[in-house]
């Protein structure tokens, strides 16, 4: 029931402030003040405070209502941050940087460089990083980032209660989580439309055709929010090779289900789908982006089918069957 | 958009120990080769080993314990099912009683019909197949032809039953007649006049005939039904109330771990056989698709839960079985291409792969078609 009451109060705040307005100065490389102001403000910056089993469930529900609203803002970072000792406020954001991929230790990706302070983090440890005022990239979504090479960096070890494979992990599900969001409200978005669009005389959604492209859509959705609750269950009680497993599992199917949903979302749209205006393109551009972050499908997939085939790993139904909570399987 | 409720279950603690006493048990009967593992649910009707299971009390574990039953929960119950699937048990004998008729009948049908069938079943000597589809009526299950007249004492059937899994070994099937014209012009006028017998398979009047299925093994049958004489007593809840009957046993059907285990010994073996490779490919794809098996798992056992606490999840089980029969397809079809990646051959994977391939047509066919399925999902969406 609180895992309710924190959704709800994220999306409400979300969907006030994840206006028109907020996405047009994303789109132009701009930072959306308002809307960071209210997250900051409302203490979603703050939530893993207690560390990230402590405040893993209810993290994942506000990640998911961000992922619902397409919210243009590295809400994560902020939250890792602030667990690392460095929280954001209303007028400076402090983001974590992280590397592409959890072995890598001399460069990290640092979001809004030039408007946030970029807390540099990997194996080795924190740093925090000159502002850079260029940013090099944007993700899909036109969010600016860039490369920061880190060989010169003076690291100051992680605080011995978070380990940078648990804080690698807790990247892994929240995007998975935030795809799961934006999934949701994609699936409602493309119901709707498909309700209201009447073609050949009737409404898109009297086509068979058009019934179980969405029904497969339904599925993947359905799948990946499965998925991402066994994790973050996972995640807060399991031990560390349970909670890998899961985690690796979410994002491997969350990730696949972004692929597969936004791509019947946009064939049941059509045109209009393509658009700017529409808002359809939010979601998918943030999905897509989220779905590479922290280890794609095809990173985990092998990562896990090594762990699975290692000479001293169990079966693989012992692997499937092991309880987050007991020792043995139930 | 949450039309899905899929809440996470958690199994308790009995359900471990259960699992522990029926791997131990399968893992005796394989070490003293009672029997070869089968790839389905399905395929290996071995009359012995239900026995033994009915002994061990799994069959009909959630039922009153008046009627032979274990008054366990449905988690237990789901155990005991993904567990024998996993083994590659011949659960054949006795899965269509222990799944769907003796639910039936403990929901719909008479306190004698209850005491007559389920212990026999609970004691793995009582068998049921389906007696359901035919030859005009696959999908389209309402329009079925074969006719229940009424006559003194009971009713007379006329019609063919096809598709009829081990009719040729089993003991009763419940088998959907028309008992009443459908009545035209009402909404659902196709949907009344259909009514449920207990068809004992050894009765007068009634052959059965072998179907070769395509893998070449005899399971399906024809059961040609010519005047067969079927007592008042053996109709199954109201006469003419079988659609509603029939539609209450599709959560039970459709949200188990048979839907999407099916290839699931290709997909163990093939870890089996890769331990120690390095190859990309061949880890990828077993990664890929253990995310998938798990998440199904999860997904059908929050059904599980469900239907324990009495809810009819009917939308969430065609979901799973969609979902499930498409991961099981697709497992056969990826692990051949990976047999020239293994470091070495392996017999073992090469036959359960051919038999899954031979199998895999059936499985998005049986117990509701992919078609049917999403058009299930597609009205729980508020699309039709």
């Amino acid at each position: 029931m609180a895992d309710t009451l924190i959704f709800d109060s994220a999306l409400r705040l979300l969907r006030d402030h994840a206006d028109k307005h907020a996405f047009a100065l994303v789109e132009r490389g701009e930072w959306p003040t308002t809307l960071w102001k209210a997250l900051v403000g409302a203490g979603f910056g703050d939530m893993l405070g207690d560390g990230l089993e402590a405040g893993c469930a209810d993290a994942v529900q506000v990640l998911r209502a961000q992922g619902q609203c397409a919210a243009p803002v590295p809400l994560l970072e902020a939250m890792l941050a602030s667990a690392l000792g460095h929280a954001s406020t209303e007028t400076l954001p402090v983001l974590a940087a992280l590397p592409q991929r959890a072995d890598v230790i001399d460069a990290v990706v640092a979001r809004w460089p030039g408007r946030a302070q970029a807390l540099a983090c990997t194996a080795v440890g924190t740093c925090m990083l000159p502002t850079a005022a260029v940013p090099d990239t944007r993700n899909y979504a036109s969010e600016p980032q860039i490369s920061i090479n880190t060989v010169a960096a003076r690291w100051s070890p992680l605080p011995a209660a978070i380990g940078f494979d648990t804080l690698w992990l807790f990247c892994a599900l929240a995007r998975a989580a935030m795809i799961r969001g934006a999934l949701e409200h994609m699936l409602t978005l493309t119901v709707d439309y498909a309700n209201t669009r009447v073609q050949f005389g009737k409404a898109l959604a009297k086509q068979q055709a058009v019934q179980h492209q969405l029904a497969l859509m339904a599925e993947e959705v359905a799948a990946a929010g499965v998925a991402v609750d066994y994790a973050a269950r996972c995640f807060a009680q399991a031990d560390a090779a349970m909670r890998w497993q899961a985690v690796a599992i979410a994002k491997i199917r969350a990730g696949e289900a972004a692929g597969k949903a936004a791509e019947i979302a946009h064939q049941i749209h059509g045109a209009i789908g393509f658009t700017q205006e529409y808002e359809l393109q939010r979601y998918s551009r943030r999905v897509w982006t989220w779905r590479d972050e922290f280890g794609n499908e095809a990173d985990w997939a092998a990562l896990l089918g090594q762990r699975l085939t290692a000479s001293d790993a169990p079966t693989l139904w012992q692997s499937i069957t092991r309880s987050p909570t007991h020792s043995s399987a139930t | 958009m949450s039309v899905f409720q899929f809440e996470l279950c958690e199994l308790p603690p009995e359900a471990a120990a259960l699992r522990g006493e029926v791997r131990a048990f399968l893992e005796a009967e394989i070490a003293g080769a009672a029997w070869d593992p089968q790839g389905d649910f399905c395929s290996h009707f071995s009359e012995d080993f239900s026995k033994r299971v009915g002994a061990n009390g799994w069959i009909g574990l959630t039922w009153p314990t008046q009627y032979g039953g274990h008054q366990r929960s449905m988690l237990e119950r789901y155990v005991v099912t993904e567990e024998m699937l996993v083994a590659g048990a011949p659960v054949t004998a006795h899965w269509i009683a222990d799944r769907q008729s003796g639910p039936l009948l403990l929901r719909f049908g008479s306190e004698a019909q209850r005491q007559r069938y389920l212990p026999g079943i609970t004691r793995g000597e009582t068998y049921f197949a389906i007696g359901m589809s035919e030859p005009d009526a696959g999908s389209d299950l309402a329009s079925v032809r074969t006719r229940a007249d009424k006559v003194a004492g009971g009713w007379k059937l006329n019609g063919r039953k096809v598709w009829t899994t081990y009719a040729h070994r089993c003991h009763y099937a419940i088998t959907l007649a028309r008992s009443a014209p459908a009545t035209a012009g009402l909404p659902n006028a196709r949907h009344d006049g259909l009514t449920q017998f207990i068809l004992d398979l050894h009765a007068p009047g009634l052959t059965i005939n072998p179907i070769i299925n395509l893998p070449g093994q005899h399971e399906f049958n024809e059961m040609v039904l010519d005047d067969v004489f079927i007592a008042d007593e053996d109709v199954v809840g109201t006469p003419g109330g079988g659609w509603a009957q029939v539609t209450s046993e599709l959560a039970f059907e459709r949200s188990g771990p048979e839907r999407f285990l099916s290839s699931f010994r290709v997909l163990s073996t093939l870890v089996d056989a890769a331990r120690g490779s390095t190859d990309a490919r061949l880890l990828g794809t077993i990664g890929r698709f253990t995310a998938h098996l798990a998440t199904l798992r999860q997904m059908s056992l929050s059904v599980a839960a469900m239907l324990s606490r009495g809810a009819m999840p009917n939308l969430e089980a065609a979901l799973i079985k969609d979902l499930g029969n498409a991961c099981e397809r697709e497992i056969p079809e990826a692990a051949r291409l990976l047999v020239s990646a293994l470091p070495q051959p392996n017999l073992l994977l090469d036959a359960l792969i051919e038999e899954a391939v031979l199998y895999a047509p059936s499985w998005t066919l049986r117990g509701g078609t992919r078609e049917i399925l999403r058009g299930i999902i597609a009205r729980g969406l508020g699309l039709r």
